[in-house]
């Protein structure tokens, strides 16, 4: 096939993505103007495309991308599950629905009870604006935060158990020597003996933390390619801050977070936890923090100590299942410390309003912040 | 106690089978998409699909399950498509392009699959090389025609020639081969 060498060189141009907008219409007039045009350009782009693919690359994802799969499709088997149980008109086997013990003080969520066999899995999912409690097969329990999902098997008589939590939980989970019993979200997995612990994995948030209330846990786990290899070992009122998406080498102390990221070690244990966080380039750990304010939703009251307004604003979002925009950037980043226990959602966010200098409007779920002159 | 075993072929005990299959066709699904959407995340997310199809099928039976997958993936990448056309209208030029190149697959190959790709990079390897040298220049050091034409002394225009009969000669080598992704019949949207 001979073709114009204007059009060799659309071809080319437009492989490189070096080519203008008008050209491109010229091309594809080009193209589309027979079947033999057509044929030809999509043989020379698929060759362009496969010389091109970095197999290594596509590869060198697989094991993450195979882990998000089956977190995913354990999800998916319990709710295939639950389609044929209806259908099998076993009213025995929904009548053991009722023998899952749950006890809400939110609005609603639903629960899928399984067939109990090898791959059987409960699925708890909490919307927005309601949190749930749940008592595991163990007498363990779960307090499911808003828009989150837990999934744990219908019993827990292997040697393993796992749980797989996608939003934030906080676990009372009885001790088992005989047993080893895994958290795992989509980043990191926590082994648990006997302990007290919260966790926040929001899909949607750049930062993973685990915060240790008592007893002991140890955090694996894996972001794209970066692998925590040995276990980082927690213990009581110490946090795991996990950033996702950056490359942090910082440890804080005291609970500061955000102020002493770059203290100086004081003693010898802080220079030793910092070498053991250095191997982990992502993760960080804060020493010696006030837990209550991660843990305090579980009580039903939303605690914030120098809290950034915009990640109050996110916390609230989801608490109250409304939608937050604040339009001003300096109002933003405002800190504030408080507690809501029984507020409306109006009464908040006025008694946010007092201490700072803005004016809000609210329709429906939409809560629009705006300063005030 | 056990009357699904068995029945769900790809599941339970079989999810070794799953995890096998899934780690030998990611790639490939992975750079069929990438034909169509832009986004490497986009890709992933709709061969992510694919193969959580395979787990709605339930108990129905997949009698190909290479086809299964590649015709998941046309589907999503059509549907996906067909979603950005609803919400992005200047967009559209771009996505009637993505979706005919799609509807092409549907009778037509293509060298994803890892033993064609092979394939293709030893044919690479045995082009003449006056067109090899600017081809691999282009495509593997990722160069600009124009940095090609500097570091070979010749014009642009003989450059982006160049490729183009490296491509010429690789397509006389495949065309005649045919090869279907696509085994039997598929939903036509």
């Amino acid at each position: 096939m001979e073709i114009d060498d204007l059009y060799i060189s659309l071809i080319i141009r437009n492989f490189k993505k070096d080519i203008s907008e008008q050209e491109k219409i010229k091309l594809f007039k080009w193209v589309y103007s027979c079947h033999e045009n057509e044929k030809f350009y999509y043989h020379l782009k698929d060759i362009w495309e496969t010389s091109g693919y970095d197999a290594a690359i596509a590869n060198a994802n697989i094991n993450h991308e195979w882990e998000k799969f089956a977190l995913s499709a354990i999800e998916e088997e319990s709710e295939h599950f639950k389609e044929r149980k209806l259908v099998s008109r076993n009213i025995k086997k929904i009548l053991r629905i009722a023998a899952l013990v749950i006890i809400t003080f939110g609005i609603g969520f639903f629960v899928q009870k399984n067939i109990p066999e090898k791959t059987t899995f409960t699925s708890v999912r909490v919307p927005y604006g309601a949190k749930s409690e749940v008592e595991l097969p163990d007498g363990s329990r779960v307090w499911v935060n808003s828009g989150s999902n837990i999934k744990y098997p219908a019993n827990f008589n292997g040697k393993e158990v796992n749980l797989f939590l996608e939003g934030e939980a906080y676990f009372d989970i009885v001790k088992n020597p005989k047993r080893k019993l895994n958290v795992k979200t989509s980043s990191i997995n926590i082994q648990v003996l006997g302990t007290r612990f919260n966790v926040k994995s929001y899909n949607d948030e750049d930062v993973v933390e685990t915060t240790l209330v008592n007893g002991s846990i140890s955090i694996t786990g894996k972001i794209g390619e970066k692998l925590i290899k040995e276990p980082i070992y927690l213990k009581p009122s110490e946090q795991a801050v996990l950033v996702k998406s950056r490359n942090t080498v910082k440890i804080s102390r005291s609970g500061q977070a955000s102020e002493e990221q770059n203290a100086e070690p004081r003693d010898n244990q802080s220079i030793n936890r910092q070498k053991e966080a250095g191997l982990y380039p992502m993760m960080k750990i804060n020493e010696r923090i006030d837990v209550e304010p991660f843990v305090s939703w579980k009580d039903n009251r939303l605690v914030f100590k120098g809290e950034r307004f915009d990640e109050l604003a996110v916390k609230m979002e989801r608490w109250y299942n409304v939608e937050i925009v604040i339009v001003d950037e300096e109002l933003k980043s405002a800190r504030y410390t408080g507690t809501f226990e029984n507020e409306t959602i109006g009464q908040a966010i006025n008694a946010l309003s007092i201490s700072l200098p803005f004016t809000y409007k609210m329709e429906k779920n939409h809560i629009e912040i705006i300063k005030r002159d | 106690m056990n009357e699904n075993q068995g029945k769900n072929n790809l599941k339970g005990d079989q999810n070794g089978l799953l995890e096998h299959v899934f780690k030998q066709m990611y790639a490939p699904l992975f750079f069929y998409a990438l034909k169509f959407v832009e986004s490497e995340d986009v890709a992933k997310d709709l061969v992510q699909d694919a193969f959580l199809g395979i787990l709605k099928q339930g108990e129905k039976k997949i009698d190909n399950l290479k086809s299964f997958l590649y015709r998941s993936v046309r589907n999503n990448c059509l549907n996906y498509l067909n979603h950005l056309r609803v919400e992005r209208e200047f967009m559209s030029s771009e996505i009637e392009r993505s979706s005919r190149e799609i509807e092409f697959y549907d009778t037509h190959q293509t060298l994803v699959e890892k033993e064609w790709q092979e394939k293709l990079y030893k044919a690479i390897d045995e082009l003449p090389l006056k067109y090899r040298i600017p081809f691999k220049m282009s495509r593997l050091e990722e160069l600009k025609n124009k940095e090609i034409a500097e570091k070979l002394h010749l014009p642009v225009r003989t450059v982006e020639t160049q490729i183009y009969r490296a491509m010429v000669i690789l397509r006389e080598k495949f065309k005649s081969q045919v090869f279907s992704l696509f085994f039997g019949s598929f939903s036509k949207q």
